[in-house]
């Protein structure tokens, strides 16, 4: 109850002042009625009503405190001064608002990423217990599974709550409007559960659906259903035709309710299928598995190896050495960018710690240029607690709107970053704004503000009274002001360094990628795919022999020089497929190697112009299903496998798939995922012996894509109705293959530039602030006869002295930060000289004309104007 | 005519007594004080003020602007329903306190 009232006395704060002050007015009245009226006179009379009275000031005080919250009052009183005070000097007060901007800006948008992608739960029910599953080969981390490891591990029943695989594969979609090309996605039960994946209308699979093993019905995305359907009201039980075949589309999934853009889903008849579940099979998956929740995922891992190790027949003997791998769901989606979150994380922190570096700079030079006022306060009879809350009220004030400002740019930044990268593209992050994210720019805010505020207001608060008034606030800076100071400026400095340098090492690494040579021509290349029509390619053979159809009418394009096809493109997101490869030499029980496999056209390596090193290219002779087997190999596989390297490779023989393989050509290895990455050791063997889906190549004399419409009449001449998919330049998607690069690039060198900026600012604020307070001293140093020159080397030094220190402690800082940043370093050492030399040399320039500008001012001063001021 | 501290809690006390005989205004309580305790206990007015200021937010008195007997304006405090509870209690705390001192004071 007296809360209350103590809460409405704030309010009526006024009318109460008034009441109390009349109250007291009228006792005091009447006791010096009083004494007058026993005999006092006046002034005797007035002095004896004080005296009974008591002190009047502290009376008030005391009966103020019991009526309301005197703390609150206090504070009211010291923000309104404080917004005097900031009125006053708008200069000062701008550039900490900003200064703090700037700072909590770059570190809410970081952490808004870093939140978004760590800390919050994904999008999908029981996230973090989605683990992604597949086999890896000794010393990787591999991607895909096929029907015979998934069949193994459907083995644990206790192991996993649900696990469901998918297998993609390019199709044509016909008799809606011209042919499209659609990638089904042949999915098992239990793979909708993982992710909670609701149909929104009609039903999913049944059991028996996914036993029939001919699939004949369908369930469709939303998005599918909107956009390539016209989201046609009448859906459900539409028959779709795919490949020729009529699929009834039984579901329509809810919007966004599987986590990537699979459209069409049929049931996978891998359980049922011996030849899919064979040891080895080609039939790819993508396995994903929700944990039951009490296993976590080493012990699954575990299990999973031990399982594996029981069932040696549902693996072919080479992948005897490989392990089962059990990764969660957020570390195989983005896992590897884990040491880049870091770092960024540290320098955005780093900016901060320099922004703040330079507000307790900026605060401290004022609240000197304020002790004479303050040791008149002092004097006057205020409390030191009352003069450090003021001081601190005021900076946290600029704090608060710094911080605000900050929060608002943040998440501006945080968002165009989101769309830049398309991160939202990605379902399963969500990309809206979270508590987390205000709950810390406010806490950043509040702990900016008192370390800026608090130590200068301590520092402030102790000086020596007799001093600071005689001298009428014209002190010189005290020893231990400057050494705060000064180590504030070196820290900024090393900071920057450290910054520009690892700017410097991913400009350096981003132009060694751009020009290194994958070791395939790019330019005027164009690639797409097709999916064969199933009665055109019964069999290998038919296949080979519809794909050269293809190629030869290809060839025939006016402005093409040359075609092929692959079943791996470099660069492209194609499929790729790793497989174990063994010498003739090794037993059975040799781990195998594992090498990419490219099932290729005769005139592939030609259209790329990847050059033969030894022996023979493979020829239309090669292209046939009982030709001899043979197969060309990179000089990476020579150099892995063979002792001799590739002249011991050229006519030896390898064992693949329980068959020998005789090594007829060497050709020169390339960058297969993206420029710059280290060559994977490669087959080629002709289609007609590997048949599996291909995409095909074109080398043109013209930009290739103005041939497209050729392009689509060479392929309606070998069938009609058959559409082209996937189509890019391949110079274009190498160039996308470094997009990474460029966006770290872009973000560092921005950090960067912040950071210098913010340096420039502090070594200035700082000079100029000494320069002020030797002023006397540099008229002193002109009356007695120094040159401009001898005063500005003075000041010069100075401030030389502080940027050396920092130059020194920030090349510690880079070598040390470098090293999170190795794995992303292309051809360049992480203590590369060059990148190193850049930055001190831009750091030292831009520090030197920040300290030369106030340093030519004093140099310029009027002495005897500078002397007369005291 | 020594100036004696008196505790807090036991100024509300008298004051509280005191106006448990009609309402009065700030002095008038200050003057009572004094004479009936023959100058014993003098109340400085920075101790007299605060303590009717925390009784009233604690609603044991009221206030009321009114003239006094002499035609001058002033605060009239009376005593609440509450007021005269914690009287009563305050007393018997009291009594029971110096009865225990006494008691020891007088023991052999």
């Amino acid at each position: 109850m007296s809360f209350l009232r103590k809460v409405l006395n704030l309010l009526r704060r006024r009318h109460l002042e008034e009441d109390m002050a009349e109250e007291m007015r009228l006792h005091r009245e009447h006791l010096l009625e009083k004494a007058m009226a026993a005999g006092l006179d006046r002034p005797a009379a007035e002095r004896q009503a004080s005296l009974q009275f008591g002190p009047a000031a502290a009376a008030t005080e005391a009966a103020r405190e019991t009526r309301s919250f005197v703390w609150l009052e206090n504070l009211c009183q010291d923000i309104g001064y404080s917004i005097r005070c900031i009125r006053k000097s708008p200069g000062f007060a701008s550039i900490i608002v900003l200064t703090l901007t700037v700072g909590i800006g770059c570190n809410t948008a970081c952490f808004s990423l870093i939140n978004s992608l760590l800390l919050r739960p994904l999008a999908y029910p029981n996230s973090d217990r989605i683990v992604y599953l597949s086999e890896s080969s000794p010393g990787e981390i591999g991607y895909t599974s096929n029907g015979a490891a998934l069949a193994r591990w459907l083995k644990d029943g206790d192991l996993f709550e649900h696990l469901g695989g998918y297998h993609v594969r390019q199709s044509t979609l016909t008799g809606r409007g011209h042919p499209r090309p659609v990638r089904l996605t042949e999915s098992t039960a239990g793979l909708f559960e993982v992710f909670g994946t609701r149909v929104a209308q009609g039903r999913g699979f049944h059991a028996s659906e996914y036993e029939s093993g001919r699939g004949q019905v369908a369930v469709i995305s939303h998005e599918f259903w909107q956009q390539q359907l016209g989201g046609d009201l009448n859906i459900l039980g539409e028959v779709l035709v795919f490949d020729g075949k009529g699929h009834e589309i039984i579901g329509v999934l809810a919007p966004q309710a599987f986590p990537y853009d699979n459209a069409v889903f049929i049931p996978s008849d891998v359980l049922v299928s011996e030849s899919k579940r064979a040891p080895g099979s080609d039939y790819a998956m993508v396995t994903y598995a929700l944990l039951a929740p009490v296993v976590d995922r080493v012990s699954a891992q575990a299990r999973l190896q031990a399982m594996r190790g029981a069932h040696p027949d549902s693996y072919l003997p080479e992948q005897r050495e490989w392990r089962d791998t059990v990764q969660g769901w957020r570390d195989v989606s983005y896992g590897t960018y884990k040491p880049a979150f870091l770092l960024t994380a540290l320098v955005v922190a780093a900016i901060l710690l320099i922004a703040c570096a330079n507000i307790t700079n900026l605060v401290l030079a004022r609240n000197g240029a304020r002790s004479g006022e303050i040791a008149l306060r002092l004097a006057l009879g205020a409390s030191t607690s009352r003069i450090v809350r003021q001081l601190l009220t005021e900076t946290m004030l600029l704090a608060t709107i710094g911080g605000v400002l900050g929060a608002v740019a943040g998440v501006a930044l945080f968002r165009g970053f989101v769309r830049w990268v398309n991160l939202d593209t990605l379902r399963f992050i969500e990309t809206s704004l979270d508590h987390r994210v205000m709950l810390f720019a406010t806490g950043a805010t509040v702990v900016c503000g008192l370390v800026c505020g608090l130590l200068p207001a301590l520092r402030c608060a102790r000086p020596g009274l007799t001093t600071h008034l005689k001298e009428g606030g014209q002190s010189v800076a005290t020893g231990k002001r400057r050494r705060l100071q000064s180590s504030l400026i070196i820290a900024e400095c090393a900071c920057t360094l450290a910054l520009l340098v690892i700017a410097g090492l991913l400009l350096r690494s981003l132009q060694n990628v751009t020009a290194s040579d994958p070791g395939f021509t790019r330019e005027g290349v164009l690639y797409f795919t097709l999916s064969a029509p199933s009665e055109r390619t019964p069999d290998a053979e038919a296949s080979a022999r519809f794909t050269d159809q293809v190629i030869s009418n290809l060839q025939r394009i006016p402005g093409v020089i040359a075609a092929g096809a692959t079943s791996a493109v470099p660069m492209s997101k194609v499929e790729y497929r790793t497989e174990a490869v063994r010498r003739i030499d090794q037993g059975t029980d040799a781990a195998g190697l594992t090498v990419g496999i490219d099932s290729v056209s005769p005139g592939y390596l030609d259209t790329l112009q990847i050059p033969l090193l030894r022996g023979r290219l493979l020829t239309a002779m090669d292209n046939h299903a009982q030709a001899p087997k043979v197969v060309l190999v990179n000089t990476r596989l020579a150099d892995l496998l063979f002792e001799g390297g590739a002249p011991a490779a050229l006519g030896s023989s390898i064992v693949w798939r329980g068959e020998q393989w005789e090594i007829v050509g060497i050709v020169s290895s390339t960058a297969r995922y993206y420029l710059g990455h280290k060559p994977i050791p490669q087959l080629f063997v002709t289609q007609a012996q590997l048949s599996i889906p291909v995409s095909y190549v074109l080398r043109a004399n013209v930009d290739p894509m103005s041939l497209i419409n050729s392009v689509r009449a060479a392929v309606e001449e070998v069938h009609a109705g058959l559409a082209l998919s996937n189509t890019h330049r391949l110079s274009d998607r190498a160039d996308g293959s470094m997009g990474l690069r460029r966006t770290f690039l872009v973000m560092f060198g921005l950090f960067a530039c912040v950071g210098l900026a913010l340096a420039a600012m502090g070594v200035f604020g700082l000079m100029t602030y000494t320069v002020s307070q030797r002023m006397r001293e540099m008229g002193i140093r002109i009356a007695l006869g120094a040159t401009t020159r001898n005063l500005l080397w003075l000041i010069l030094s100075d401030s030389l002295r502080l940027i050396g220190l920092g130059l020194l402690a920030g090349i510690v800082l880079a070598a040390g930060g470098s090293r999170l940043l190795q794995s992303q370093l292309y051809d360049v050492n992480r203590l590369d000289p060059a990148s190193y030399l850049l930055a001190v040399a831009a750091l030292l320039t831009i520090g030197v004309i920040a300290g030369l500008l106030p340093a030519w001012r004093a140099a310029r001063a009027n002495p005897i104007a500078v002397l007369r001021v005291e | 005519m020594t100036k004696t501290d008196i505790l807090q809690g036991t100024l509300d006390m008298l004051i509280l007594r005191i106006l448990a005989n009609g309402s009065m205004h700030g002095w008038g309580i200050a003057e009572r004080i004094a004479t009936i305790s023959k100058s014993a206990l003098s109340v400085g007015e920075g101790s007299l003020y605060p303590s009717l200021y925390r009784m009233e937010q604690k609603g044991w008195i009221s206030a009321e602007w009114s003239v006094s007997d002499n035609n001058r304006k002033a605060k009239f405090y009376a005593l609440t329903r509450a007021g005269r509870k914690q009287l009563a209690a305050k007393q018997q705390a009291w009594d029971d306190l110096t009865g225990a001192i006494a008691d020891i004071m007088n023991s052999t």
